[in-house]
């Protein structure tokens, strides 16, 4: 029962992992989403593991092979929004901006996106 | 139990929820701190100590350190800001910042994902297959060398993925590196005794943990990747009260030291093989010896990359540490 119950908070926390990373427009909110996804997938394969007596020992090195990977890529991705910190002077990826500034072939195009904004 | 398993998950999914409405990255590093210290507490209740160990430590600590540094050094930059031509940041932290397309893409992707996520749960509760690798892991493991399953899984039936899990912290380091920015944060240590006495006390407190639990891992929950967490987070204590010390690292020791895990890795792998069994097998006979020697080496690499990778961003200068 307690397998069950961790195994649905993990499909629940995938979602809202999801969530966070495509909906809060700065970076290091989406790196968190991100962590919480895998947290989520981790929390999945341990309850997975634990519907047998004893626990199932691959899938819990699994998962602490994923944790360590889990903070390098964190880890290097935080090195690179500090890099590109110092290089825009913002960590935010606003898609509606993005959206307006985005390049068009054709010259009407680009004026009727530019009025509708 | 059960009551503390449920309330156990609602706490956790009242965080997650929090995550999703915060805007300040101060606080949302502080509740992901929260987050993952509970997510070690729920694989503590699915009978995993192992990652309950590496995630408190790993998951919860060392990335809880690393946000905090990052959100410091992005706010303080942002305040320096004053240049003409960088870009103008973006509003606020609405919510939906996303136009009315990608907004509807998005309600399809959450229903798409949550019907065929929900679907798995019963499935869940359906006939388990056979353990098949299970009784394979505990059926070998007198001839494995070591008699904790995890860190026989680990360190000898798959060390190849042990071996390339050290290289991928390599490689995370030597990303990390390579995009130092000039702007580092400079860490001013805080003034006051506490900090100063409680790192006296608590360092070399994490410091015989540490390698206790690398000791531990042959017949217990432990090993060289909760060893090394708690050795990093004994440094980053070390160096948040010390903060000159980060200097005093030569770059060769400190290359050695971050390539030793890896390199002692591959190279018994390749002794091995050389000697007559194939890489990575280890012969019975000399399994436990040669395990703890690579779980040293490893501890030490993990523990100097780890505590680096957050170092990495420190800048100390003498006119502001004033001890």
């Amino acid at each position: 029962m307690t397998a069950g119950l961790f195994f649905a908070l993990a499909v629940v926390l995938f979602l809202l992992g999801f969530f966070i990373q495509a909906l809060r427009p700065a970076l290091m909110l989406k790196v968190l989403g991100l962590n919480v996804m895998s947290v989520a997938v981790f929390m999945a394969f341990l309850a997975l593991a634990n519907r047998h007596t004893p626990a199932d020992p691959v899938v819990h090195a699994m998962v602490l092979t994923g944790i360590v990977v889990a903070i390098s890529a964190t880890a290097f991705a935080l090195a690179l929004i500090r890099a590109l910190q110092h290089r825009n002077g913002h960590t935010q990826l606003d898609l509606a901006q993005l959206d307006r500034e985005r390049v068009c072939s054709d010259a009407h195009d680009c004026h009727d996106a530019k009025e509708r904004h | 139990m059960l009551v503390l398993d449920i309330v156990l998950a609602l706490m956790i999914l009242a965080t997650a929820v929090l995550l999703l409405r915060i805007s300040s990255l101060f606080q949302a590093s502080i509740l992901f701190i929260v987050f993952g210290v509970l997510v070690a507490l729920a694989w503590l209740r699915l009978d995993a100590p192992d990652a309950a160990l590496a995630e408190a430590a790993i998951g919860a600590g060392l990335t809880g350190a690393l946000l905090l540094a990052t959100a410091a050094q992005i706010k303080s930059n942002d305040a320096d800001n004053t240049g003409s031509n960088k870009t103008k940041p973006p509003a606020s932290a609405r919510l939906l910042s996303v136009s009315a397309p990608t907004a509807g893409l998005l309600l399809l992707a959450l229903t798409a994902m949550a019907a065929a996520l929900l679907w798995l749960i019963p499935d869940f509760f359906a006939q388990p297959h056979e353990p098949i690798l299970r009784d394979l892991a505990y059926g070998q493991l007198e001839q494995s060398g070591v008699s904790h399953a995890v860190t026989a899984v680990l360190l000898s039936y798959r060390a190849w993925d042990t071996l390339l899990e050290l290289g991928v912290l390599l490689l995370a380091l030597i990303g990390a590196r390579a995009t130092l920015t000039p702007g580092r944060l400079s860490l001013q240590p805080v003034q006051g005794p506490v900090l100063d006495q409680a790192v006296r006390f608590l360092v070399p407190v994490m410091i015989v943990i540490g390698v206790y639990l690398l000791w531990l891992g042959s017949h217990a929950p432990g090993g060289a990747f909760q060893s090394g967490a708690v050795l990093a987070a004994a440094m980053v204590l070390y160096w948040l009260a010390f903060p000159q010390q980060v200097q005093g690292l030569s770059d060769r020791v400190m290359h050695s030291l971050i390539s030793m895990g890896l390199v002692v890795f591959l190279l018994a792998g390749l002794g091995v093989a050389m000697l007559g069994w194939t890489f990575l097998q280890w012969p019975q006979s000399w399994a436990y010896g040669l395990i703890v020697f690579i779980e040293m080496a490893a501890t030490v690499s993990i523990a100097m990359t780890l505590a680096l990778l957050f170092a990495g961003n420190i800048q100390t200068t003498t006119a502001q540490v004033s001890r």
